[in-house]
C-alpha cells in the first residue's frame, strides 16, 4: 500500500538533493525523449512514405510483361502490344480504369537550349487515372492521335536544368528531328512506387504519336483501377489469364497497391521499431542513473531508515517510500521527455518538410515505459533500503 | 507488563560465540520509572534492542502484555514496536528535513491516522513537552534540549505503554540533562507514564525510583529501591 504520505516525503527528499535529482532527471528526460522522438520521427516518416497510397488510392494496380524462366520462343517472341489490351476492360469488368503506357527518351531542344527528356506516350484516361491537374493549356486527347501536340510534367526539363513556365505554352520544342507544340502545362502529379514512369518529368503525347514517332511496339506499363468492392489480389490470375489468351506465351507480371502498402507498412514498423530500440538506449542509460541515485541516497539515509523502523515502519513501508520516490523521479522525468521527444520530432518534420503529427502511442509509451522504469530500476534501492537491520542502521550516520 | 526470564543473547563471530547477555531477568510493571545502568560494553545497548523489539534474544522468554514475542515476524514486530514502545535517543534522532510537528507525526503515519487527527494529536504532545510555540521548526532550528523535548513528544504520541530512552541526557549540558528527567518525572508522576532509561550514569540512575545494573551481561543488584523513590 502507498501512502500519501510518503509522495509528499519523496517529493520533499528528492527536493533536498536537488543537484541529484536534476542529474536523474535529465537522464530520465533524454531517455524517454529519445523514444518518444525516434517512435514519432519512425511514424511520420511512414506516414509520409505511405501517403502515396492516401493520394493515388489502393485500387491502383500495375500490369507489366514478366520475364518467364521458361525460354522457348514463343515466349521470346510474344509482345506486350497496345492491341493486346484493347478487350481488356470488355471482359475484366471489374477493371474501371485502364490506361497503357509505353515510354521513351528523347533529346530535344528548345529555344536553343538542348536537353534529355522522358517521354510518356498516353491514351486519355491517363489523365483521370493519374488524378492530373491542369496549370495551363489543355490534355492530351485522342483528337491528337498521331498529332505533334505535348503537354508538359511539372518538372519536365528537370534533367535539363530549366525550369517549366507557362510561357512555354504553344512554343515548338524539336524532339528526333520534329518539332511539338506545347498544349498543356501540368501541376505536380502525384506518385506511386507502382509507376514504371515519372509524369511529373516528363513530357507526355498520345500514345499512337510516341509509338509512331519513336518506334515503340510494347507498352512499358498498363495502369488500372479496380472496382470499389473488388480484392485487387483476386484479379490477378484473371488478368494474366486474359493476356496469355491473346497472345501466347505472353508472361504478365501484376503488382498491386495493397501488395505494395502491406510491404511498406511492414518495412514501416520494422524501421520505427529499430528507431525506438536505439532510443530504448539511452533509456537503459536514464534508468541506470536513477538506480544509482536512488541506491545513494538509501546509503545516505541509513540512519533516516534505522529511526522509521524503530518508530514502527514496516520494510514494505521502507520499501515504498523508496519505491515512490524512484517513481516519482522517473515519471516527472517522463513527463519532461514526452515534451521534448514531441518538440524533437516536431522541429524534425518542419526541416524535413515532412507532415507531423503527434503520435498518442508514443506518449501512451513513454508514460508505461517512464513508470516501468521507475519501478524496475527503482526496486533494487528500495529493497536494499528495506532490507537493512534497523539496529545497524540506527547506528550509522 | 513487561517480562524478560532467562535472556541470552550471542552473537557469532567467526567461530566463536560471543555471548552479550548471559541470562537477564526484568520485570518493568506499569507506572514503573526504571534506569538501566551500566558500562559501555556490559550489554545494555543489546538489552535495549530486545526490550525495543529491535532484536530478538538467542534464548529465553519475553512476555510483553503477557504475549510471548519470540515467534513474532518482522512485520508483526514493528507493528508491536509501533504500539507499544516510544524511543528517545541519545542523539535525538528527529529527520531534519521534517519539522517538530511532522516529526512527532512520524509514528502515525504508519498507523494510517487520519491527518487531521494525525496533527491534533501531536500537537498535543507537543504541548505537554512545552514545544508547541516550535511546531513549525526544523530540528536545525532548535537547541539540543528542544530536540529531545521534540523526540520525546514523538514517544509519547502513539500512548505507547513504555517509553525507552537511551542515554536521553547524554548529549545534553548538565542543566539541560536535568530538565529533560524533570520532564521524565513530571510524565510518570502525573501521567502514569511506564519510563525505562538506559544510562551509564549513576547521577542519572539514582534519580530513578528504580534501577538494575547491568555487568558481563548480567543484571546485578537488581530491584534496588531508591530513597528518592516516589509513587
Amino acid at each position: 500500500m502507498i501512502r500519501k504520505s510518503s509522495i509528499t516525503e519523496a517529493g520533499r527528499s528528492l527536493y533536498a538533493s536537488k543537484q541529484r535529482t536534476i542529474l536523474a532527471l535529465i537522464g530520465i528526460m533524454i531517455g524517454i525523449g529519445s523514444v518518444i522522438a525516434m517512435i514519432s520521427v519512425g511514424q511520420i516518416v511512414s506516414n509520409e512514405s505511405l501517403k502515396q497510397f492516401r493520394d493515388m488510392g489502393t485500387d491502383l494496380i500495375s500490369i507489366e510483361k514478366g520475364y518467364s524462366e521458361t525460354d522457348n520462343s514463343s515466349s521470346k517472341k510474344a509482345k506486350f502490344t497496345l492491341d493486346t489490351t484493347k478487350t481488356l476492360k470488355q471482359q475484366i469488368p471489374a477493371i474501371h480504369l485502364m490506361s497503357p503506357v509505353v515510354t521513351a527518351f528523347g533529346e530535344f531542344s528548345l529555344s536553343g537550349i538542348k536537353g534529355d527528356v522522358n517521354l510518356i506516350g498516353i491514351t486519355p484516361e491517363f489523365i483521370s487515372l493519374n488524378k492530373l491537374k491542369l496549370r495551363a493549356g489543355r490534355f492530351i486527347t485522342d483528337l491528337d492521335r498521331n498529332q505533334p501536340y505535348i503537354m508538359l510534367g511539372a518538372e519536365a526539363f528537370d534533367q535539363a536544368n530549366i525550369p517549366v513556365t507557362e510561357d512555354m505554352l504553344g512554343r515548338e520544342i524539336r524532339m528526333n528531328k520534329r518539332y511539338y507544340t506545347i498544349v498543356g502545362i501540368l501541376e505536380d502529379a502525384p506518385k506511386s512506387e507502382l509507376m514504371s514512369y515519372q509524369t511529373n518529368y516528363s513530357a507526355i503525347m498520345h500514345i499512337s504519336t510516341t509509338s509512331r514517332n519513336f518506334n515503340i511496339i510494347e507498352l512499358a506499363t498498363v495502369m488500372a483501377r479496380i472496382k470499389e468492392n473488388v480484392k485487387p489480389v483476386s484479379l490477378i490470375n484473371t488478368i494474366q489469364d486474359y493476356f496469355s489468351r491473346k497472345q501466347q506465351g505472353l508472361n504478365i507480371r501484376v503488382s498491386t497497391a495493397e501488395q505494395l502498402l502491406k510491404q511498406m507498412e511492414k518495412q514501416m514498423q520494422l524501421f520505427t521499431l529499430l528507431l525506438g530500440a536505439i532510443g530504448s538506449i539511452s533509456l537503459v542509460v536514464g534508468g541506470v542513473g536513477v538506480m544509482n541515485v536512488m541506491l545513494v541516497s538509501v546509503t545516505e539515509r541509513k540512519k533516516e531508515i534505522g529511526i522509521r523502523r524503530a518508530l514502527g515502519a514496516k520494510r514494505s513501508d521502507i520499501q515504498n517510500q523508496f519505491l515512490v520516490e524512484a517513481m516519482i523521479l522517473s515519471m516527472l522525468g517522463g513527463a519532461i521527455g514526452i515534451v521534448i521527444g514531441i518538440g524533437v520530432s516536431y522541429v524534425l518534420s518542419i526541416v524535413n518538410n515532412w507532415e507531423y503529427m503527434i503520435s498518442y502511442m508514443a506518449i501512451l509509451l513513454g508514460v508505461g515505459v517512464s513508470s516501468s522504469v521507475g519501478i524496475f530500476f527503482g526496486y533494487y534501492p528500495a529493497y536494499q533500503a528495506a532490507r537493512l537491520d534497523p539496529i545497524t542502521a540506527l547506528r550509522s550516520d | 507488563m513487561l517480562k524478560l526470564i532467562d535472556i541470552h543473547k550471542s552473537y557469532k563471530i567467526g567461530p566463536t560465540d560471543l555471548a552479550i547477555l548471559q541470562g537477564v531477568d526484568l520485570e518493568v510493571f506499569e507506572n514503573d520509572m526504571l534506569a538501566i545502568m551500566g558500562t559501555s560494553g556490559s550489554g545494555k545497548s543489546t538489552l535495549m534492542n530486545i526490550i525495543g523489539l529491535l532484536d530478538k534474544p538467542t534464548s529465553g522468554t519475553y512476555l510483553l502484555d503477557d504475549k510471548e514475542i519470540m515467534q513474532y515476524s518482522d512485520d508483526e514486530l514493528s507493528s508491536k514496536r509501533n504500539e507499544k514502545i516510544g524511543f528517545v535517543f541519545q542523539q535525538f534522532n528527529l529527520l531534519s528535513r521534517l519539522t517538530a510537528l511532522e516529526n512527532v507525526c512520524i509514528p502515525l503515519i504508519y498507523r494510517d491516522t487520519p491527518t487531521a487527527i494525525m496533527h491534533k494529536q501531536a500537537m498535543s504532545m507537543l504541548k505537554k513537552v512545552g514545544m508547541d510555540d516550535r511546531a513549525d521548526h526544523r530540528p536545525n532550528e532548535l537547541s539540543g534540549g528542544q530536540q529531545q523535548r521534540v523526540a520525546i513528544a514523538r514517544a509519547l504520541v502513539g500512548k505507547p505503554a513504555l517509553i525507552l530512552a537511551d542515554e536521553p541526557t547524554g548529549a545534553l549540558d548538565t542543566r539541560v540533562g536535568a530538565e529533560i528527567m524533570e520532564l521524565f518525572k513530571t510524565l510518570n508522576r502525573d501521567e502514569g507514564i511506564t519510563i525505562v532509561i538506559i544510562t551509564h550514569d549513576p547521577g542519572i540512575a539514582e534519580q530513578c525510583p528504580r534501577y538494575v545494573i547491568m555487568q558481563d551481561g548480567k543484571l546485578v543488584e537488581k530491584n534496588l529501591q531508591n530513597k528518592g523513590q516516589a509513587a
